[in-house]
């Protein structure tokens, strides 16, 4: 910036000798593209009386504040990421490639992304955090996809996705089960987004909760700025057991600002459950669901996250028709270049329309953790594992709880162009 | 610390400049001297440069003007600038300018070269905040090397060597690369020394060339030939 150096000159008793002087360093600086430097020695050179100078620094200032990486880094900390572009093209630095390498990442363009991060990886102020970015950028593009391989040990399989839970679950067997999983994602315009997620779950013995579940997602985003407002439909189909389980439609309406360091967002969804099987059709329903999240981004290695939520869920048995309230709080943590470990606490407490034995309206008190590791084998590779634990408590005895789960398996990822 | 600079160096710059006084007295040099020292003193970074700018153009300009600048343009944030002024200085220099050159380098991430100026500094004996400062500043490098580099640190400094113009620099970081080339394992010796010792010898500096060079003509590599006959034109 040089608006400071662009006030009115105080001139001083004229010395022509002197203002030449200055007038040459300003004008070796002006070649060198040495703004502010070139304004400093310019100024001295009017205050003795050069009126060579006076021009000068009258054509300097027109062109404008002489914007800087700095500048360019703390609008993209805000998410002024057109700003924060147009700057960084004007500066030939490997900083300035890194910062545009960032940006295309967050366009999902990985091909720009990683010409620029291949400029900037040449710096060695630069190069570790280029090398982790460009590994993102083999990842990322207007297509792009995950492959997920693995086996999970699950306590309390009969906890169904999506479904509240049934007396079943307070007497859990364990059984293991393979996994396979493959999202895709194209976004063939920067303002729409199509996605779909299919999760195949094979158990070791207990067949009959073989599930096979799909979410289409289409998405309109608005990521052009600080402010991130996203409007999404998805559908949902899921088979379990052989049979037609769960056909589900969700609508969401989302949005985010980006602050320097801290982001912040809210969310609403009104989803529709319409269980297939007779089984869960007192299930059927309504759910609509709120959040406020924020994330403070405490160091260029550790993120934290929280979130508090709620939601009413109607059913067709008032007995699962609630009002539920909760917080969640998490971190995510990059202690290694290659390793990314994540965490997350959280609990709710769920008020129900349905009375239990004693005559009073049925609560239930939840609480639930998380932890994972991810290790980039590869670009493309991932190592993946987690753990979850979860535990309820109601004043009904049947929908007391707990669940464990421990996953493991490999990803590959791929995105472009 | 930072003050503790601040106050050392003005000390040592008004000595300088009552030194400075045998200057002719048509010449202005010594004004716009005592000028960038003061506007250094004010904290006038930019100011300062402006007036040493002018003093660096003077026929008289004192050689020991590295002292001055190199200061001011590591306060600027001009590191790679203020690298070019330390090295390329003539004058020997004392501990102070020493002490800026190496957090210069460390800077501009030049580690090993900053440990190597800072262990120098505090074996030939520094005042008590400045040796606690060189401490954490060795500590801190080590810490970065506890383990193994990876290749591709020394890949960076090479690639960066091999892409600056100014051979001072070039040589500056060929040189980061060769030593992090030996910590990393990576067995690039002969390559990242021939290309060092081709800076050296566009600079004129044939003491630090020849040993580099040595070796590589004595082997059996790629420069083998071109390096002995580099070696032998070597005044």
């Amino acid at each position: 910036m040089i608006a400071d150096l662009c006030t009115p000159v105080v001139p001083s008793a004229p010395d022509a000798a002197e203002a030449a002087e200055y007038a040459r360093t300003a004008d070796d600086a002006r070649t060198a593209g040495d703004t502010r430097i070139a304004l400093v020695a310019y100024r001295k050179a009017a205050e003795l009386g050069d009126e060579h100078a006076v021009v000068a620094i009258r054509e300097l200032c027109a062109l404008g504040s002489a914007l800087t990486l700095d500048d360019a880094v703390a609008l993209f900390k805000r998410g002024e990421l057109d700003k924060a572009d147009a700057i960084l093209a004007t500066l030939d630095t490997p900083g300035a490639s890194f910062f545009r390498g960032a940006i295309a990442l967050r366009r999902h363009d990985g091909t720009h992304a990683e010409a620029y991060l291949r400029v900037a990886e040449r710096d060695p102020a630069y190069a570790g955090a280029s090398q982790t970015l460009l590994r993102i950028a083999r990842r990322t593009g207007k297509l792009e996809g995950v492959a997920f391989i693995g086996g999970e040990v699950d306590t309390n399989p009969h906890l169904l996705p999506d479904t509240p839970p049934t007396g079943d679950t307070a007497t859990p067997a364990t059984d293991g089960n393979g996994q396979l999983a493959v999202t895709t994602a194209a976004r063939p315009w920067a303002w729409l987004a199509l996605r779909d997620a299919l999760v195949w779950r094979k158990q070791a013995t207990q067949s009959d909760l073989d599930y096979l579940g799909n979410t289409a997602s289409l998405a309109v985003e608005d990521d052009r700025g600080p402010d991130h407002v996203v409007i999404r439909y998805d559908f949902d189909d899921d088979v379990l057991g052989g049979e037609m389980y769960l056909i589900a439609h969700r609508a969401t309406l989302g949005y985010r600002r980006d602050l320097a360091g801290w982001d912040v967002g809210a969310s609403y969804s009104f989803r529709v459950r319409d269980f297939q099987r007779a089984t869960e059709a007192t299930f059927d329903g309504d759910v609509h669901s709120a959040e406020v999240t924020s994330t403070v981004h405490a160091s260029p290695t550790l993120d934290v996250d929280s979130k508090m939520f709620g939601w009413r869920e109607t059913t067709e048995d008032p007995l699962f028709t609630n009002w539920t309230v909760g917080a969640q709080l998490g971190v995510r943590v990059r202690p290694r270049d290659r390793v990314r470990i994540g965490a997350t606490l959280g609990s709710w407490a769920g008020f129900y329309d349905g009375l239990d034995p004693n005559g009073d309206a049925r609560h239930d008190y939840h609480a639930d953790a998380s932890g994972e590791v991810e290790l980039d084998l590869d670009d493309n590779v991932l190592a993946l594992a987690a753990v979850t634990a979860m535990v309820n408590r109601s004043t009904i005895a049947d929908f007391d709880y707990w669940k464990l789960v421990a996953r493991i398996g490999l990803a590959f990822a791929i995105g472009g162009p | 610390m930072r003050a503790l600079c601040v106050a050392v160096l003005i000390g040592l710059c008004a000595t300088a400049y009552g030194q400075g006084g045998a200057a002719p007295a048509s010449s202005t040099t010594p004004r716009h001297l005592l000028a960038g020292v003061k506007a250094f003193k004010a904290q006038h970074y930019e100011e300062a440069l402006v007036e040493l700018r002018i003093v660096a153009r003077a026929a008289d300009a004192p050689d020991d003007l590295a002292f001055y600048l190199g200061p001011t343009l590591y306060k600027l944030g001009r590191y790679q600038d203020a690298l070019g002024v330390f090295l390329g200085s003539k004058a020997s220099r004392d501990t102070l300018t020493e002490f800026y050159l190496a957090q210069t380098y460390y800077r501009l991430a030049l580690y090993r070269s900053a440990r190597a100026v800072f262990v120098d500094l505090r074996t030939r004996g520094l005042g008590p905040a400045l040796d606690a400062a060189a401490g954490e500043y060795v500590a801190e490098i080590d810490r970065g090397y506890a383990r193994r580099p990876a290749p591709v640190v020394v890949e960076a400094y090479v690639a960066q060597g091999l892409a600056l113009s100014d051979a001072r620099l070039a040589a500056a970081y060929l040189d980061e690369g060769r030593q992090v080339d030996e910590l990393a394992g990576t067995h690039r010796a002969e390559e990242i020394g021939w290309q060092l010792a081709q800076r050296y010898v566009a600079l004129g500096d044939s003491a630090r060339a020849r040993p580099i060079l040595e070796p590589i003509a004595a082997g059996h590599g790629a420069h083998a030939a071109e390096a002995a006959d580099m070696l032998a034109k070597l005044p």
